[in-house]
């Protein structure tokens, strides 16, 4: 994409965002330069002064290579005594999946093995179990933050854990808990997207797996309003390869109840490395 | 005697870990388990008398085995690049680059994230350089550690 491209598309996107109003958060499509750190810069600029966050996620949409061997899949399992479990099958490696078990407060089980998929593959898996304690309202009750369990799994092996949910003085009884699960196994191999985002001392970052139909987690820097600085890179490391991604990044300057606030187009991109 | 020798043992010691700190560079840290862990660092290049800085070099390596992939970037105003270590735990670095910016008393922002959840940990290896790659005077302030 030619600088002139760019900017017709940024003209085009002000405009859908002038007449869409503050409803819709920005979508930029691109593709990075075929090179080892070769890196995107945005800058956006959330200019509303109540602003608080700076929301981002980004989607690698580069075609998948043909792949020499099927990956490992991960099965999982939440069970609470008395109620009906909840499972997630193939989960491969860079997806998730979201369960939900409205079990009310106690011990939740966790069960993930390997087991059904590539038993060639004889290197440990790795997956990460985000859970949420959440009341009728889907506000969190006890623990009152997420918490993020990350762990590894061998090949024919149960990898079983427990999650206890409480009662919050705020905000009452757990109702059910919810798991978000990551097959978050690495294939070097492969290049994965990243994009980072920052602002004075402060940064996040955001990583996609190429090869689904899912965009990252979302991510939020917490730096009120102004200029943010918005990267996307990759893990690029063989000169030899094709390493230009397609990618779309989606952002939106949000005030502390998350809505949206006024979201400019990015004041300045380049492309590193330079022509 | 004895006094001849520990003077000579402090001395050489003394050198060794100021020649370790004037020209090595390397920064260790940890990012957590969550994704999105990120760690920032402020790197300042300045003349120390070696010569005007001209570029910041840096590679980066991830000293965990099966840990994930760990990633450093490099920012300077609208200046940005990227390299990244894919396998945890082994002797190699991510490729090198240089962020190429002349001028005294400039600082840089590095980024150090990850590519999946999962703990990590990792050494970053800098050095700001003159315009034939000889090492010049390198500060570095950390901003933020997750």
């Amino acid at each position: 994409m030619n600088n002139s491209t760019k900017r017709n598309v940024f003209a085009a996107m002000s405009l859908f965002v002038g007449l869409g109003g503050s409803a819709f958060a920005f979508e930029v499509p691109m593709t990075s330069k075929n090179a080892i750190g070769a890196t995107d810069l945005f800058r956006i600029n959330c200019g509303a002064p109540d602003t608080d966050h700076l929301n981002v996620k980004v989607i690698d949409t580069t075609p998948l290579p043909p792949s020499a061997i099927d990956p490992q899949l991960l099965h999982v399992n939440i069970t609470k005594k008395g109620y009906q479990p909840q499972e997630a099958f193939a989960i491969a490696p860079g997806e998730k999946t979201e369960l939900s078990v409205a079990a009310g407060k106690g011990s939740y089980k966790i069960s993930v093995d390997t087991s059904g998929t590539n038993l060639d593959i004889l290197t440990p898996q790795t997956f990460s179990v985000e859970y949420h304690c959440l009341n009728d309202a889907d506000q969190l009750t006890a623990p009152a933050v997420a918490r993020t369990l990350a762990k590894k799994i061998k090949n024919k092996k149960t990898s079983k854990f427990s999650v206890a949910c409480g009662k919050s003085k705020t905000t009452g009884e757990t109702t059910k808990l919810y798991v978000k699960f990551t097959n978050t196994t690495v294939d070097p191999a492969k290049v994965a997207l990243n994009a980072q985002v920052i602002k004075g001392s402060l940064a996040t970052n955001a990583t996609d797996q190429n090869g689904d139909d899912f965009y990252s987690d979302e991510v939020n820097l917490p730096g009120g309003s102004g200029d943010y600085t918005v990267l996307v890179d990759n893990t690029a490391f063989d000169k030899s390869q094709d390493n230009s991604r397609d990618y779309s990044l989606q952002y939106s300057c949000r005030n502390l109840q998350n809505s949206e606030t006024a979201t400019e187009t990015p004041l300045l991109i380049k492309q590193f490395p330079a022509p | 005697m004895k006094n001849v020798k520990t003077w000579r043992w402090l001395f050489v010691h003394a050198a060794i870990a100021y020649s370790s700190i004037g020209i090595a560079h390397d920064q260790g840290g940890t990012l957590n388990a969550g994704a999105s862990a990120t760690d920032v660092y402020q790197v300042s290049c300045f003349d120390d008398g070696g010569g005007k800085p001209y570029q910041l070099f840096f590679e980066i390596k991830s000293v965990i085995p099966a840990s994930p992939p760990v990633s450093a970037q490099v920012i300077n105003d609208d200046l940005a690049m990227s390299t990244t270590d894919r396998v945890g735990g082994d002797e190699n670095y991510s490729p090198e680059l240089q962020v190429v910016k002349p001028g005294n008393n400039d600082t840089y922002t590095i980024v150090i994230d990850k590519s999946a959840a999962g703990k990590a940990s990792y050494s970053l290896e800098y050095h700001c350089q003159d315009s034939h790659g000889n090492h010049t005077g390198t500060d570095i302030l950390p901003l933020q550690n997750q």
